[in-house]
């Protein structure tokens, strides 16, 4: 337990032994998707589904923490899982190499404790949590644009992604203000921190709430969903 | 005291025929060439709708609708006094 002494106190030996059990599938590779499965790794989740159908490319470099000037052209959820066993050569990382649809998310996402939203459009979101409500698993939303983030815990039939994104919205505003470094990060270690207060229940999680980030003006703003 | 003179100001304004108001903020993007937060006059039956177009904005633009705090939708209409902030969509990763 060496590996995991400085998660102690925060997270308790048997709360540890917990998440050595437990399946998280993140889905997107990308620049959420990077931070929270090294973050997932570096806590000791037993088994993470790395879940992303894309390559890296040059502009990723600027905010993708699986990304390098090596991994150029590599399969993403493929990097995710190499980059871990030698993070952390206690769990296992099983790399998906397809992006999530109406098809194909049923069989990827069952089976898993809980879903981790790390997409980068809206449209694949309504149906991650369209599929999780029908398998019953909780997902943790994160979302970013710029300077801009968000985050909600969404248990099953809550459909809190339905309410804050309308179906006449296809695109957000990521289009016009790109992502910076430090707004994934930040967006992550949030979904990150859900995440685990939902496989311990502990804590105050972000159901039916949407918390809103604005980095520029330092604003977090709580709204009830 | 402090609530019993909010009444007295309030009812004084409307003795003197002032328009009531409502307080609306943006967020994000949608600050852009706008005012972060304005006052707006209230008129009967409005709603975020009216708030929207009056402002200038694609309809399209604005993902989340809250009136004091609460996610509300495009028709739901809006009283006097009312605190109304837009967010737009945001979908990145």
């Amino acid at each position: 337990m060496d590996r995991y002494s400085r998660n102690l106190n925060s997270i308790s030996h048997d709360e540890n032994l917990i998440l050595q059990k437990s399946r998280v599938c993140v889905v997107g590779c990308g620049g959420l998707g990077g931070h929270i499965i090294e973050m997932l790794a570096r806590l000791g989740i037993g088994y993470i589904t790395a879940v992303d159908g894309d390559v890296f490319e040059t502009s990723n470099l600027n905010r993708q923490l699986l990304s390098d000037e090596l991994s150029l052209g590599k399969s993403k959820a493929l990097m995710a899982s190499e980059r871990m066993k030698i993070v952390n050569s206690d769990i296992k990382v099983t790399p998906v190499i397809e992006f999530i649809n109406e098809s194909n998310a049923k069989e990827i996402l069952a089976e898993h404790d809980l879903i981790i939203d790390a997409l980068d459009n809206i449209v694949s979101r309504l149906v991650l949590e369209k599929v999780c409500k029908n398998l019953q698993i909780p997902l943790v939303h994160g979302a970013i644009a710029g300077w801009y983030g968000q985050v909600s815990s969404v248990l099953p039939g809550d459909d809190t992604l339905s309410k804050i994104y309308n179906s006449d919205i296809s695109k957000g505003v990521e289009k016009e203000l790109g992502n910076p470094s430090f707004t994934p990060a930040l967006v992550a270690s949030i979904e990150v921190s859900e995440a685990i207060k939902i496989l311990l229940n502990r804590g105050e999680i972000l159901q039916n709430k949407l918390l809103f980030i604005d980095l520029l003006n330092n604003e977090f703003f709580h709204m009830e969903i | 005291m402090v609530k019993i003179r909010v009444i007295q100001l309030i009812l004084r304004s409307r003795k003197e025929g002032e328009s009531l108001k409502i307080f609306v903020k943006l967020f994000a993007s949608l600050r852009d060439n706008r005012e972060k937060e304005q006052y707006m006059d209230f008129k009967e039956g409005m709603t975020p709708k009216d708030v929207i177009e009056n402002l200038g904005i694609p309809v399209g633009d604005v993902a989340i609708i809250m009136i004091n705090g609460r996610r509300v939708e495009l028709d739901t209409v809006i009283l006097e006094d009312d605190t109304v902030a837009l967010f737009p969509p945001v979908g990145g990763g």
